[in-house]
């Protein structure tokens, strides 16, 4: 897995991905973030967007370091929200970084889109289907109405 | 500084002057460019950026939504790319946004294609305040008819808000689940509504476009040719009538001749070489922002304050549409990120000047869809994020396709201190000097951008929506760039006259919204588009004049 990575290091790729799967846990039988490949895609987003990287590194770093000597993957799955409180309110900046790139991550995921309906890519040239025709006959009321513009 | 007589010992001529130069290949310089070649006048466009190809759009990448935030963001700082020059945003809380390329900022647009009022040219008449225009709605109905039926307009007559028209060429978008709830709340209300205009396609129009799919995400441009961007509008036809279009060539200013008459310009081409092209005449179509740049670039000896700018005005009375967004949550299932995104119904209940509201002039709602899976997890319009953590899914599952939004749209007055100037040491890619924009929001804007949200929620409230989110002053949302080379009779208090024709320069003209007046509270391009058509016939019927 470690081969493939881009820009994170497997150590970073461990910690994102539990990191990932506090920002968005799983839902009923569906993986959170981390565990439905998030954080290998934000290793990707990372590898082609310098102007985020700073921020989510950081933002990483003051998780691990906010978890304790032992850092943030030994630390209770239970208390890891409590960390993230505790970086969201240190470093509101870095931290909302992390969390766009989480959703970018998540949200781009083809299986993710899938689950919830979507196609991964944009429904072209299908398209979605034709709503009806307009009604004029709903205007009715509107058309009643006193002209509103004003003669000059 | 120009020089009065082009660089041409060192820099390459191309061959042959042109009758009419076009800078910039967007909506105004597209309807220009074709107007005039279907006159049989020699027309060549200069234009920064490329063409869009159909696998150019981010659309078929599963990553689409999230190109939103890098190269096909609204806003060229975001995008960076080498054909968009960057503009210094420190000194205003609306970002200026446009898209550089064949087709220009319509690329990106949403096509919401309502006309301006009767009213809107009579603003100091009227209320008092602005200034009137030199010319009023009727001397623009025929190019207002003649651009509907080139672009292709889905809409339907018979509104009251607006004076009567020809017909619209196609029929107006379909009936969906976002537009019953909307109708249901405007009902209850008793306030006006109509299907919006759009320029899009409704219904089979033209070669090589298609029908909308309702696909959703039009704001990252439309690879089916069905929003009538100029791109698929007047380009294919005025290139078949003869006009030349030269891509990747970023004009560094209008050069002039010892007269004082515009001679051509200066660009850098493809491979970043500066060659001279002359002309006869010269029509600005950079769009509010891009034109009083490249006028106040074009200093020479003969005009030391910028080309056309003896008022001083060149780059004065900046307008915006300052707007707020105002979404609403529903119980059931809208799907409201299928169809277009802008264009569905609109409301002008407030359109007019109603002073007892605490602000002069008036504004309008355009009442659409929203978005995708991801942009609803960052926010959607009103920048409210779905919360991360254990409450996410839930929160999600609420907004997702179960909201409706509206854009509360004002109307802005013209203030001199709104400006566009040069920054002093920001550069584009060329080196040629970007443009600074200082901007405050009046109180009256203000005053209206409150009205006009509380508005939009009492609506959404009505429509039954359980929660509402808002944006007031959303800050990128510098979609429509007005007024910074105004029309007018009185060349020291504006750049061009009724025609658009410089009053210090006889052949240089400007077509795009940095000759109006006053800005309505509405969308202005079906205005801007009938005001270059109306220019071109006006060169049409005197171009040997002009060229003298
Ligand atoms: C996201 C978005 C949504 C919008 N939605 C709507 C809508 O629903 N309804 C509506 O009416 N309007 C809408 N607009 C506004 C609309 O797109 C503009 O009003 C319209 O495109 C302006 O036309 P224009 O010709 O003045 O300028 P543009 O279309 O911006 O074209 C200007 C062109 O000039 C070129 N140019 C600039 N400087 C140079 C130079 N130095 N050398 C060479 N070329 C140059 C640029 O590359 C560009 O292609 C929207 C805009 C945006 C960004």
């Amino acid at each position: 897995m470690n081969a493939e990575l881009r820009f994170l290091t497997g150590e970073q790729l461990r910690l994102a991905t539990a990191v990932l799967d506090v920002i968005i846990p799983p839902d009923g039988e569906r993986p959170g973030a981390g565990g439905a490949g998030g954080a290998e895609r934000l290793d990707a987003i990372l590898a082609e967007r310098p102007d985020v990287r700073r921020p989510v590194l950081d933002a990483l770093r003051a998780i691990d370091i906010a978890a304790g000597p032992c850092g943030f993957l030994a630390h209770d799955p239970a208390a890891r929200p409590d960390v993230l409180r505790t970086v969201e309110a240190a470093q509101p900046e870095a931290f909302t970084a992390l969390v766009t790139q989480t959703y970018n991550a998540h949200y781009t995921c083809p299986k993710v889109r899938r689950a919830l309906g979507f196609t991964p890519e944009n429904p072209q040239p299908e398209g979605y289907t034709q709503a009806r025709p307009f009604d004029p006959a709903l205007l009715e009321g509107v058309r009643t109405r006193n002209r509103t513009w004003r003669r000059v | 500084m120009s020089r009065l007589v082009p660089e041409s010992s060192e820099m390459p001529q191309d061959p042959d002057a042109t009758d009419v130069l076009i800078i910039g290949a967007g909506a105004s310089g597209a309807a220009v460019a074709w107007s005039l070649a279907r006159a049989g006048i020699g027309v060549t466009c200069l234009e920064q950026g490329g063409w869009l190809d159909r696998t150019d759009y981010p659309h078929e990448l599963p990553d689409w939504e999230m190109h939103r935030q890098t190269d096909f963001s609204n806003d060229p700082n975001v995008r960076g790319r080498p054909e968009d020059y960057p503009l210094n945003n420190a000194d205003t809380p609306i970002a200026p946004l446009m898209f550089n390329a064949v087709g220009g900022s319509t690329i990106h647009w949403a096509g919401h294609f309502p006309r301006f009022r009767p009213s809107d040219f009579r603003v100091r008449t009227l209320d008092g305040v602005a200034d009137d225009w030199p010319i009023v709605y009727e001397d623009l109905e025929p190019f207002y008819e003649e651009n509907d039926l080139n672009v292709g307009v889905a809409g339907l007559n018979g509104d009251p808000a607006n004076p009567p028209r020809g017909p619209r060429p196609l029929p107006p978008v379909a009936l969906d689940p976002a537009a019953y709830v909307f109708i249901d709340g405007l009902e209850k209300l008793g306030w006006h509504w109509w299907p919006a205009d759009g320029a899009l396609l409704t219904a089979p129009y033209g070669d090589g476009r298609h029908v909308c799919n309702r696909c959703g995400p039009c704001d990252l441009g439309c690879p089916n040719g069905a929003m009538s961007s100029a791109h698929v509008t007047y380009w294919p036809k005025a290139l078949d009538l003869g006009a030349r279009l030269v891509t990747h060539a970023r004009v560094r200013e209008i050069t002039v001749d010892a007269r004082g008459r515009a001679s051509g310009a200066v660009y850098y081409d493809r491979d970043g070489v500066a060659r001279h092209q002359a002309a006869r005449a010269v029509v600005m179509a950079c769009n509010g922002v891009g034109t009083p740049r490249l006028l106040l670039n074009s200093a020479s000896a003969l005009f030391p304050e910028g080309l056309a700018n003896s008022s001083g005005y060149v780059g004065r009375n900046l307008m915006f549409h300052p707007i707020g967004f105002v979404s609403g949550e529903f119980e059931e299932d809208l799907v409201g990120y299928q169809g277009p995104l802008g264009v569905l119904l609109q409301c002008q209940e407030f359109y007019e000047t109603d002073l007892s509201r605490g602000f002069v002039r008036g504004c309008q709602m355009q009442l659409h869809h929203d978005f995708g899976p991801l942009t609803t997890a960052l926010g959607g319009f009103t920048a409210h994020r779905v919360p991360w953590g254990a409450d996410h899914h839930r929160v999600l599952r609420k907004r997702l396709g179960r909201t409706l939004s509206i854009t509360a749209m004002t109307e802005d007055l013209p203030e001199l201190h709104n400006r566009v100037t040069l920054d002093d040491t920001l550069t584009d890619s060329h080196g040629i000097p970007a443009p600074k924009i200082s901007y405050t929001l009046s109180d009256n804007t203000r005053r209206a951008i409150d009205f006009v949200v509380a508005r939009a929620r009492e609506l959404l409230e009505t429509c039954g929506a359980h929660e509402v989110r808002e944006l007031p002053c959303v800050p990128e949302s510098g979609w429509h760039l007005m007024g910074t080379a105004r029309m007018g009779n009185d060349p020291e208090t504006s750049v061009v006259d009724r025609w658009g024709r410089a009053h210090d320069v006889p052949n240089l003209f400007v077509v795009d919204a940095s000759l109006f007046v006053t800005g309505a509270p509405v969308n202005p391009t079906s205005t801007i588009q009938a005001l270059a058509l109306r220019t071109a016939s006006w060169i049409g019927a005197h171009h040997r004049e002009i060229a003298a």
